[in-house]
Protein backbone atom coordinates (compact mmCIF):
# COMPACT_ATOMS: atom_id res chain seq x y z
CA UNK A 1 0.00 0.00 0.00
CA UNK A 2 1.16 3.34 -1.09
CA UNK A 3 1.89 6.16 1.45
CA UNK A 4 -1.06 7.99 -0.48
CA UNK A 5 -3.20 5.32 0.27
CA UNK A 6 -2.30 5.01 3.50
CA UNK A 7 -3.01 8.52 4.23
CA UNK A 8 -6.44 8.47 2.58
CA UNK A 9 -7.18 5.32 5.08
CA UNK A 10 -6.49 8.00 7.87
CA UNK A 11 -8.38 10.54 6.49
CA UNK A 12 -11.34 8.13 6.12
CA UNK A 13 -11.29 6.97 9.74
CA UNK A 14 -10.44 10.59 11.53
CA UNK A 15 -14.23 11.57 9.22
CA UNK A 16 -15.82 8.74 10.66
CA UNK A 17 -14.93 9.47 14.08
CA UNK A 18 -15.90 12.98 13.54
CA UNK A 19 -19.28 12.35 12.74
CA UNK A 20 -19.29 9.59 15.47
CA UNK A 21 -18.30 12.84 18.14
CA UNK A 22 -20.92 14.89 16.08
CA UNK A 23 -23.69 12.13 16.55
CA UNK A 24 -22.35 11.47 20.66
CA UNK A 25 -20.28 14.48 21.63
CA UNK A 26 -20.69 12.20 25.21
CA UNK A 27 -18.53 9.50 23.59
CA UNK A 28 -15.31 8.63 24.67
CA UNK A 29 -13.86 8.68 21.21
CA UNK A 30 -12.86 12.06 21.11
CA UNK A 31 -9.29 11.18 22.74
CA UNK A 32 -8.98 8.62 19.65
CA UNK A 33 -9.60 11.17 17.41
CA UNK A 34 -7.35 13.85 18.99
CA UNK A 35 -4.58 11.53 18.70
CA UNK A 36 -5.11 11.01 15.36
CA UNK A 37 -5.10 14.41 14.22
CA UNK A 38 -2.25 14.96 16.77
CA UNK A 39 -0.05 12.42 14.35
CA UNK A 40 -1.51 14.06 11.17
CA UNK A 41 0.04 17.11 12.77
CA UNK A 42 -2.90 18.95 12.85
CA UNK A 43 -2.20 19.97 16.65
CA UNK A 44 -4.73 23.10 17.00
CA UNK A 45 -7.68 20.79 16.19
CA UNK A 46 -6.53 17.94 18.33
CA UNK A 47 -6.10 20.48 20.90
CA UNK A 48 -9.79 21.82 20.40
CA UNK A 49 -11.24 18.18 20.60
CA UNK A 50 -8.94 17.03 23.13
CA UNK A 51 -10.19 19.84 25.76
CA UNK A 52 -13.56 19.96 24.92
CA UNK A 53 -14.05 15.91 25.44
CA UNK A 54 -11.99 16.69 28.75
CA UNK A 55 -14.29 19.11 29.68
CA UNK A 56 -16.88 16.85 29.28
CA UNK A 57 -14.79 13.23 30.91
CA UNK A 58 -12.56 15.08 33.30
CA UNK A 59 -11.89 11.87 34.82
CA UNK A 60 -10.50 9.86 31.80
CA UNK A 61 -7.09 9.14 31.99
CA UNK A 62 -6.50 7.89 28.05
CA UNK A 63 -7.88 11.92 27.40
CA UNK A 64 -5.33 13.20 29.62
CA UNK A 65 -2.52 10.95 28.36
CA UNK A 66 -3.42 12.36 24.60
CA UNK A 67 -3.62 16.04 25.87
CA UNK A 68 0.33 15.43 27.44
CA UNK A 69 1.03 14.48 24.18
CA UNK A 70 -0.40 17.40 22.17
CA UNK A 71 1.32 19.48 24.39
CA UNK A 72 4.56 17.66 23.71
CA UNK A 73 4.60 17.49 20.23
CA UNK A 74 3.99 21.37 20.69
CA UNK A 75 7.32 21.93 22.60
CA UNK A 76 5.12 22.61 26.02
CA UNK A 77 6.58 19.45 28.18
CA UNK A 78 5.52 20.80 31.38
CA UNK A 79 1.93 20.91 30.19
CA UNK A 80 2.63 17.68 29.29
CA UNK A 81 3.83 16.34 32.43
CA UNK A 82 0.85 17.92 34.11
CA UNK A 83 -1.98 15.49 32.33
CA UNK A 84 0.40 12.15 32.05
CA UNK A 85 0.83 12.88 36.16
CA UNK A 86 -3.30 13.36 35.93
CA UNK A 87 -3.69 10.18 33.77
CA UNK A 88 -1.65 8.43 36.43
CA UNK A 89 -3.42 10.10 39.69
CA UNK A 90 -6.98 8.23 37.95
CA UNK A 91 -5.21 5.02 36.79
CA UNK A 92 -1.92 4.44 38.09
CA UNK A 93 -1.39 1.31 35.93
CA UNK A 94 -1.97 3.17 32.62
CA UNK A 95 1.01 1.91 30.96
CA UNK A 96 1.04 4.79 28.00
CA UNK A 97 1.15 7.69 30.92
CA UNK A 98 3.75 5.79 32.43
CA UNK A 99 6.01 5.17 28.98
CA UNK A 100 5.64 9.11 27.86
CA UNK A 101 6.85 9.98 31.45
CA UNK A 102 9.73 7.57 31.21
CA UNK A 103 10.63 9.38 28.01
CA UNK A 104 10.19 12.31 29.33
CA UNK A 105 12.55 11.58 32.41
CA UNK A 106 15.22 9.92 29.42
CA UNK A 107 15.24 13.49 27.73
CA UNK A 108 15.90 15.00 31.04
CA UNK A 109 18.99 12.77 31.41
CA UNK A 110 16.89 10.78 34.39
CA UNK A 111 17.95 7.52 33.76
CA UNK A 112 17.03 5.86 37.23
CA UNK A 113 13.70 7.40 36.92
CA UNK A 114 13.27 6.60 33.29
CA UNK A 115 13.66 2.91 33.89
CA UNK A 116 11.54 2.83 36.94
CA UNK A 117 8.52 4.45 34.15
CA UNK A 118 9.19 2.14 31.69
CA UNK A 119 9.04 -1.09 34.20
CA UNK A 120 6.00 0.11 35.61
CA UNK A 121 4.83 0.73 31.97
CA UNK A 122 5.81 -3.20 31.25
CA UNK A 123 4.09 -4.07 34.60
CA UNK A 124 0.97 -2.49 34.07
CA UNK A 125 1.08 -4.31 30.54
CA UNK A 126 3.38 -7.46 29.95
CA UNK A 127 2.80 -7.24 25.77
CA UNK A 128 3.39 -3.14 25.71
CA UNK A 129 6.14 -3.77 23.00
CA UNK A 130 7.21 -0.26 23.27
CA UNK A 131 7.36 -0.14 26.42
CA UNK A 132 9.44 -3.57 26.36
CA UNK A 133 11.98 -1.63 23.70
CA UNK A 134 12.52 1.30 25.67
CA UNK A 135 13.44 -0.58 28.72
CA UNK A 136 15.38 -2.42 26.89
CA UNK A 137 17.39 0.14 25.58
CA UNK A 138 17.90 2.06 28.20
CA UNK A 139 19.06 -0.70 30.24
CA UNK A 140 21.09 -1.39 28.28
CA UNK A 141 23.12 2.09 27.92
CA UNK A 142 23.21 1.88 31.76
CA UNK A 143 24.74 -1.63 32.19
CA UNK A 144 27.67 -0.45 29.92
CA UNK A 145 28.40 2.65 32.10
CA UNK A 146 28.16 5.18 29.47
CA UNK A 147 25.53 7.63 30.67
CA UNK A 148 27.23 10.54 28.26
CA UNK A 149 25.89 8.54 25.53
CA UNK A 150 22.42 9.28 26.63
CA UNK A 151 21.27 12.25 24.57
CA UNK A 152 21.06 14.80 27.66
CA UNK A 153 18.73 17.73 28.06
CA UNK A 154 18.94 20.10 25.46
CA UNK A 155 19.35 23.59 27.31
CA UNK A 156 16.85 26.08 27.73
CA UNK A 157 12.66 26.30 26.67
CA UNK A 158 11.63 24.25 23.60
CA UNK A 159 12.89 26.17 21.02
CA UNK A 160 16.49 25.09 21.89
CA UNK A 161 15.80 21.81 21.61
CA UNK A 162 16.76 21.65 17.44
CA UNK A 163 13.55 21.03 16.81
CA UNK A 164 10.62 22.30 15.36
CA UNK A 165 8.57 24.33 17.60
CA UNK A 166 4.51 22.30 17.01
CA UNK A 167 3.69 26.23 16.74
CA UNK A 168 5.79 27.40 14.42
CA UNK A 169 3.20 26.80 11.51
CA UNK A 170 3.91 28.74 8.39
CA UNK A 171 1.14 30.98 9.38
CA UNK A 172 3.87 32.05 11.73
CA UNK A 173 7.13 32.78 10.30
CA UNK A 174 6.13 36.70 9.96
CA UNK A 175 4.94 36.70 13.35
CA UNK A 176 8.11 35.67 14.95
CA UNK A 177 10.48 37.13 12.42
CA UNK A 178 9.03 40.53 13.48
CA UNK A 179 9.09 39.95 16.92
CA UNK A 180 12.49 38.76 16.98
CA UNK A 181 13.46 42.00 14.55
CA UNK A 182 11.43 44.52 16.87
CA UNK A 183 14.09 43.55 19.75
CA UNK A 184 16.02 46.58 21.04
CA UNK A 185 19.64 44.80 19.96
CA UNK A 186 18.47 43.33 16.84
CA UNK A 187 19.60 44.73 13.33
CA UNK A 188 17.76 42.28 11.11
CA UNK A 189 15.98 38.65 11.58
CA UNK A 190 14.93 36.43 8.82
CA UNK A 191 13.91 32.70 8.64
CA UNK A 192 15.07 30.27 5.92
CA UNK A 193 14.59 27.00 5.07
CA UNK A 194 17.58 24.15 4.84
CA UNK A 195 17.91 25.43 0.90
CA UNK A 196 18.72 28.64 2.00
CA UNK A 197 15.41 30.32 0.29
CA UNK A 198 13.76 33.15 2.54
CA UNK A 199 11.02 32.36 4.28
CA UNK A 200 9.96 35.86 5.94
CA UNK A 201 12.42 39.16 6.82
CA UNK A 202 12.53 41.86 9.27
CA UNK A 203 14.24 44.70 9.51
CA UNK A 204 13.86 48.40 11.33
CA UNK A 205 13.67 49.60 7.29
CA UNK A 206 11.54 47.68 5.03
CA UNK A 207 13.83 48.85 2.22
CA UNK A 208 16.21 45.96 2.85
CA UNK A 209 15.16 42.89 1.21
CA UNK A 210 18.61 42.14 -0.59
CA UNK A 211 20.94 42.31 2.56
CA UNK A 212 17.92 39.93 4.51
CA UNK A 213 18.31 37.34 1.54
CA UNK A 214 22.04 37.45 1.84
CA UNK A 215 21.67 37.00 5.62
CA UNK A 216 19.41 34.57 6.02
CA UNK A 217 21.96 32.54 3.01
CA UNK A 218 24.89 32.88 4.70
CA UNK A 219 23.10 32.02 8.42
CA UNK A 220 21.85 28.73 6.86
CA UNK A 221 25.03 28.27 4.98
CA UNK A 222 26.78 28.16 8.58
CA UNK A 223 24.00 26.17 10.05
CA UNK A 224 24.45 23.43 7.59
CA UNK A 225 28.15 23.36 7.51
CA UNK A 226 27.94 23.45 11.66
CA UNK A 227 25.76 20.36 11.25
CA UNK A 228 28.31 18.38 9.44
CA UNK A 229 30.95 19.74 11.66
CA UNK A 230 29.56 18.75 14.68
CA UNK A 231 28.38 15.25 13.18
CA UNK A 232 32.25 14.74 12.61
CA UNK A 233 32.87 15.68 16.16
CA UNK A 234 29.89 13.06 17.62
CA UNK A 235 29.00 16.40 19.29
CA UNK A 236 25.05 15.99 19.15
CA UNK A 237 22.49 17.83 17.22
CA UNK A 238 23.56 21.35 16.60
CA UNK A 239 21.06 23.64 18.40
CA UNK A 240 22.73 27.16 17.10
CA UNK A 241 25.67 29.43 16.35
CA UNK A 242 26.66 32.69 17.73
CA UNK A 243 29.37 34.24 16.11
CA UNK A 244 30.44 37.92 16.97
CA UNK A 245 32.03 40.02 14.17
CA UNK A 246 33.94 43.29 15.08
CA UNK A 247 30.80 45.55 14.09
CA UNK A 248 27.88 43.29 14.55
CA UNK A 249 27.06 39.53 15.69
CA UNK A 250 24.94 37.03 13.99
CA UNK A 251 22.87 34.53 15.95
CA UNK A 252 21.41 31.46 13.83
CA UNK A 253 18.93 29.18 15.78
CA UNK A 254 18.29 25.85 14.48
CA UNK A 255 14.15 25.00 14.40
CA UNK A 256 14.48 21.62 12.84
CA UNK A 257 14.77 21.97 9.17
CA UNK A 258 14.62 26.10 9.24
CA UNK A 259 16.88 28.30 10.61
CA UNK A 260 16.26 31.54 12.59
CA UNK A 261 18.72 34.46 11.66
CA UNK A 262 19.58 37.41 13.17
CA UNK A 263 22.26 40.11 13.30
CA UNK A 264 23.05 42.27 16.41
CA UNK A 265 23.81 45.27 16.53
CA UNK A 266 27.58 46.38 17.96
CA UNK A 267 28.65 47.45 20.93
CA UNK A 268 25.36 45.93 22.87
CA UNK A 269 26.23 43.05 25.41
CA UNK A 270 25.78 39.89 23.38
CA UNK A 271 23.58 38.69 26.67
CA UNK A 272 21.10 41.29 26.49
CA UNK A 273 19.95 40.01 22.65
CA UNK A 274 20.13 36.64 23.66
CA UNK A 275 17.75 37.47 26.55
CA UNK A 276 15.62 40.14 24.07
CA UNK A 277 15.42 37.26 21.41
CA UNK A 278 14.46 34.71 23.87
CA UNK A 279 11.61 36.69 25.27
CA UNK A 280 10.31 37.48 21.77
CA UNK A 281 9.97 33.94 20.73
CA UNK A 282 8.54 32.85 24.62
CA UNK A 283 5.74 35.42 24.13
CA UNK A 284 4.46 33.70 20.63
CA UNK A 285 5.07 29.92 21.88
CA UNK A 286 1.58 29.97 23.57
CA UNK A 287 -1.02 27.61 22.16
CA UNK A 288 -4.27 30.24 22.28
CA UNK A 289 -5.96 27.14 20.72
CA UNK A 290 -6.30 25.26 23.82
CA UNK A 291 -7.24 28.23 25.98
CA UNK A 292 -10.07 29.56 23.61
CA UNK A 293 -11.07 25.72 23.73
CA UNK A 294 -11.03 25.07 27.36
CA UNK A 295 -12.76 28.27 28.05
CA UNK A 296 -15.53 27.67 25.95
CA UNK B 1 43.96 10.90 24.35
CA UNK B 2 44.16 10.95 27.63
CA UNK B 3 43.02 12.91 30.08
CA UNK B 4 45.03 16.03 30.13
CA UNK B 5 47.26 14.35 28.04
CA UNK B 6 49.75 17.23 26.04
CA UNK B 7 50.69 16.21 22.80
CA UNK B 8 54.03 17.88 21.54
CA UNK B 9 54.04 18.77 17.49
CA UNK B 10 56.07 22.13 18.00
CA UNK B 11 59.22 20.01 19.77
CA UNK B 12 60.50 21.69 22.72
CA UNK B 13 57.59 24.36 22.92
CA UNK B 14 55.45 22.77 24.30
CA UNK B 15 55.85 23.82 27.83
CA UNK B 16 55.37 27.13 26.68
CA UNK B 17 52.14 26.58 25.08
CA UNK B 18 51.21 24.14 27.45
CA UNK B 19 50.72 26.15 30.45
CA UNK B 20 47.75 28.61 29.20
CA UNK B 21 45.75 25.53 27.69
CA UNK B 22 45.90 23.88 30.60
CA UNK B 23 44.75 26.89 32.68
CA UNK B 24 41.94 27.07 30.61
CA UNK B 25 41.13 23.90 30.65
CA UNK B 26 40.41 24.08 34.87
CA UNK B 27 37.79 26.41 34.55
CA UNK B 28 34.38 25.11 35.20
CA UNK B 29 32.79 23.49 32.60
CA UNK B 30 35.58 23.58 29.69
CA UNK B 31 36.60 19.88 28.81
CA UNK B 32 39.43 20.86 26.66
CA UNK B 33 41.15 23.09 24.66
CA UNK B 34 43.01 23.03 21.09
CA UNK B 35 45.68 25.72 19.48
CA UNK B 36 45.43 25.25 15.76
CA UNK B 37 47.24 26.86 13.09
CA UNK B 38 45.10 28.58 10.51
CA UNK B 39 45.57 25.77 8.32
CA UNK B 40 43.87 23.07 10.83
CA UNK B 41 47.45 21.80 11.87
CA UNK B 42 47.58 21.00 16.03
CA UNK B 43 49.98 23.12 17.88
CA UNK B 44 49.32 22.23 21.28
CA UNK B 45 45.94 20.92 23.36
CA UNK B 46 44.90 19.97 26.51
CA UNK B 47 42.27 17.88 26.62
CA UNK B 48 39.81 16.42 29.47
CA UNK B 49 37.18 14.68 27.49
CA UNK B 50 37.60 11.57 24.55
CA UNK B 51 37.61 14.23 21.46
CA UNK B 52 40.42 13.48 18.94
CA UNK B 53 43.05 16.64 18.97
CA UNK B 54 43.72 16.82 15.53
CA UNK B 55 40.07 16.22 14.58
CA UNK B 56 39.24 19.46 16.92
CA UNK B 57 42.58 21.57 15.30
CA UNK B 58 41.03 20.80 12.16
CA UNK B 59 36.99 22.05 13.57
CA UNK B 60 38.65 24.95 14.72
CA UNK B 61 40.10 26.07 11.42
CA UNK B 62 37.16 25.12 10.07
CA UNK B 63 34.76 27.27 12.34
CA UNK B 64 36.87 30.00 11.77
CA UNK B 65 36.72 30.34 8.36
CA UNK B 66 32.76 29.64 7.63
CA UNK B 67 32.32 32.14 10.00
CA UNK B 68 34.70 34.55 8.99
CA UNK B 69 33.25 34.07 5.88
CA UNK B 70 29.18 34.58 6.99
CA UNK B 71 30.26 37.80 9.11
CA UNK B 72 32.03 39.61 6.10
CA UNK B 73 28.70 38.58 3.59
CA UNK B 74 26.56 40.07 5.80
CA UNK B 75 28.77 42.71 6.99
CA UNK B 76 29.59 42.39 10.31
CA UNK B 77 33.35 42.86 10.72
CA UNK B 78 36.14 40.50 11.38
CA UNK B 79 35.53 37.53 13.30
CA UNK B 80 36.27 37.88 17.32
CA UNK B 81 34.57 34.80 18.67
CA UNK B 82 32.42 32.15 17.50
CA UNK B 83 30.22 29.69 19.15
CA UNK B 84 28.70 26.46 17.92
CA UNK B 85 25.69 24.98 20.56
CA UNK B 86 25.36 21.21 20.21
CA UNK B 87 23.32 19.13 22.32
CA UNK B 88 26.58 17.72 23.74
CA UNK B 89 29.21 20.01 23.83
CA UNK B 90 29.84 23.97 23.24
CA UNK B 91 32.51 24.85 21.20
CA UNK B 92 34.25 28.47 20.84
CA UNK B 93 36.95 29.52 18.30
CA UNK B 94 39.27 32.98 18.46
CA UNK B 95 42.02 33.94 16.98
CA UNK B 96 45.17 34.28 19.43
CA UNK B 97 48.61 35.31 17.40
CA UNK B 98 48.00 34.20 14.13
CA UNK B 99 46.56 30.64 15.33
CA UNK B 100 42.96 29.64 16.57
CA UNK B 101 42.24 28.82 20.31
CA UNK B 102 39.08 26.40 20.35
CA UNK B 103 37.42 25.34 23.72
CA UNK B 104 35.63 22.18 24.17
CA UNK B 105 32.65 22.51 26.84
CA UNK B 106 30.09 21.29 28.37
CA UNK B 107 26.56 22.10 27.36
CA UNK B 108 25.33 24.27 30.15
CA UNK B 109 28.96 25.72 30.78
CA UNK B 110 29.42 29.69 31.67
CA UNK B 111 29.66 30.67 28.32
CA UNK B 112 30.93 34.37 29.78
CA UNK B 113 33.20 32.85 32.06
CA UNK B 114 34.97 31.11 28.65
CA UNK B 115 35.01 33.94 27.14
CA UNK B 116 36.78 36.13 29.50
CA UNK B 117 39.12 33.07 30.20
CA UNK B 118 39.63 32.36 26.28
CA UNK B 119 40.69 36.59 26.02
CA UNK B 120 43.22 36.32 28.87
CA UNK B 121 44.39 32.97 27.32
CA UNK B 122 45.10 34.45 24.20
CA UNK B 123 47.07 37.38 25.49
CA UNK B 124 49.49 35.21 27.41
CA UNK B 125 49.83 32.65 24.20
CA UNK B 126 50.65 36.18 22.22
CA UNK B 127 53.52 36.97 24.84
CA UNK B 128 54.64 33.00 23.93
CA UNK B 129 54.57 34.29 20.45
CA UNK B 130 56.92 37.16 20.97
CA UNK B 131 59.00 35.32 22.69
CA UNK B 132 59.31 32.62 20.45
CA UNK B 133 60.12 34.95 18.11
CA UNK B 134 62.85 36.46 19.85
CA UNK B 135 64.45 33.41 20.38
Amino acid sequence: MSKLDTMGDHREVMERHRGLLRRDPDSLLFAELADQLRRAGKLSEATAICSRGLLRHPDYATGHVVMGEIFRDAGMTEKAEEHWREALRLDPRHPRAHLRLGELHLARGEADQAIAAFEAAVFSSPEFAEAHARLAEVRKRAADQQPEELEPPAPGPAWRTAERPGWLTSGRFEELVAAVASCRSVEAAAMVNSEGLLLAAGTPSAARPQESAVMAAEGAELVMEARDLLTRLGAGRLLGALVWGGEGSLRCLALGNLTLVATLKPGLPVGAAEAEIEEALASLNTDTSYEQARDG
Amino acid sequence: MSKHEMVDPVPGEQPRLEHPLRALTRTRGVLGAVLATEDGLLLAASLDCEQDAEALAAAAAAMARLSSRALIRVGCGELQMAMLEASKLRFLVRGASGAYLLVVAEPHANVGLIVAEMDAVAVKLGAVAVALLEG
